[in-house]
């Protein structure tokens, strides 16, 4: 995880400094960002689409996602819900107008698998959130936390467990306006 | 946004496919949810995955491995050395009870190790419980004493309820013929085909055999069951594999994703 977290920071200045600009620390723009993503997860590969409304403190997203695995392979489609919520830590904006946001993310996902009762996963992830680019920007998010698996047991009882959850995704977003 | 809609449509054309119908097979959950799965909420052979497998309804049964301790109780665990999955160092057989009930598994919950007794027999009601029994002890490279392995067999009272199906499983044919001398069913755990034409033909009384799903063709599973034995494959993850496996109609799949493999037999 500390390797990780040091080549993201590798990556992040040799992008900025690469270009030979000073880096200056402005109000960044309210925005909304289109972005896809896969996401690596406990229980399957997820294909993302999520939409971000971006101010200059906060980031708040919503998400649909499917399950590759299930969906594609198992004929059963898996699809997941998300919301999150990121604070920009760290947000910059070049001269060319790259912009980076890096901050802490909440993110609360609901998915839904029908084995023969339906099976309901939910979770809740602390991780981080990292955005670098201008019009279409690299998304990157990672977490861990707790999800909980719900289903009706054969005699209809309401059965469920807890366990760790990981989450880790790349994307790539579209801003307008 | 276009490849979106269209991965999308693919996703939704892709699940409606029709699909084979595999209800016929009997769906068991490898040691549990599933022996070492990332996806598997507790770990193999702990008491919460076996309980909360038997309450998946299209689980048709659970398998287990056991092993009798030092001092003749019979445990749940997979492994042959201890320190590979729990907090424990040795073998199973080398252990007392006072001992291995201190233990647990290296897992973020923690499961006790449990012995066979501590099974809920109200949930294995109407379904199958497969017994995998490990006859040897590793660490001395000695066989356990088999004489003492079915008294405590003969000792657990849930085993002998009609209600719940048991199917004793080893790669010990003298065993195998001592289990059935006391009126157990036992299927054989094998390596090939030739292997399991070769026992079962000097064994005619065993009913089946456990063998590696990718150790067997369909022609093979089918040249089996003309024998009137059953067959059970185990070692498959996923959906294609679970898919592999269902094609070949054997009589059982012992799965290590009890999700996926139910979401396939319905």
């Amino acid at each position: 995880m500390k390797s990780f977290l040091f080549l993201v920071f590798i990556l992040v200045t040799q992008i900025l400094y690469s270009q030979e600009i000073q880096v200056i620390r402005r109000e960044i723009q309210v925005q909304k960002v289109f972005s896809t993503s896969v996401s690596l997860q406990k229980f399957d590969l997820f294909s993302q689409v999520h939409f971000s409304w971006q101010t200059k403190r906060m980031i708040y997203s919503t998400g649909l996602g499917f399950g590759l695995n299930r969906s594609c392979f198992q004929h059963q489609l898996f699809p997941e819900l998300g919301i999150g919520l990121s604070t920009n830590l760290i947000s910059l904006k070049t001269e060319r107008k790259t912009t980076v946001f890096f901050g802490p993310e909440a993110r609360i996902t609901h998915a839904f698998l029908r084995v023969i009762d339906l099976h309901q996963f939910t979770s809740l992830f602390l991780g981080y959130y990292f955005q670098i680019g201008s019009k279409w920007s690299f998304i990157h998010r990672a977490g861990i936390g707790a999800m909980r698996e719900n289903f009706r047991s054969s005699t209809t009882k309401n059965i469920g467990a807890s366990n760790f959850a990981y989450y880790g995704s790349i994307g790539i977003g579209y801003a307008w306006n | 946004m276009r490849g979106i809609s269209g991965l999308l449509i693919l996703m939704v054309l892709v699940s409606c496919t029709k699909k084979s119908n595999f209800s016929s097979i009997q769906v068991v959950g490898h040691a549990g949810m599933g022996l070492s799965m990332g996806n598997s909420m507790f770990h193999d052979n702990s008491k919460e995955a076996i309980e909360f497998a038997l309450q998946m309804r299209g689980c048709d049964g659970v398998e287990v491995d056991v092993q009798l301790s030092k001092d003749g109780n019979l445990w749940l665990y997979h492994d042959t050395k201890l320190e590979s999955e729990s907090t424990g160092a040795g073998c199973v057989p080398n252990k007392t009870t006072s001992e291995l009930v201190e233990l647990h598994y290296k897992t973020w919950k923690k499961e006790k190790l449990i012995p066979l007794a501590d099974l809920d027999p109200s949930l294995l009601a109407g379904k199958t419980l497969y017994l995998d029994l490990r006859t040897v002890n590793e660490c001395l490279n000695q066989s356990i004493n088999s004489a003492l392995l079915i008294q405590r067999l003969n000792e657990i009272d849930f085993l002998h309820i009609p209600e719940i199906q048991i199917i004793l499983v080893t790669n010990n044919v003298v065993l195998a013929n001592q289990l059935m001398d006391s009126f157990y069913v036992v299927y054989l755990d094998v390596t090939g085909y030739q292997m399991a034409q070769q026992l079962l033909q000097a064994n005619p009384i065993i009913k089946g055999i456990v063998i590696r799903n990718s150790a067997i063709s369909q022609e093979e599973v089918k040249m089996i069951q003309n024998l009137g034995k059953k067959v059970v494959l185990y070692d498959m993850r996923s959906a294609v594999g679970i898919r592999k496996a269902l094609k070949k109609n054997p009589d059982s799949i012992m799965t290590d994703d009890l999700r996926e493999a139910i979401i396939e037999t319905n």
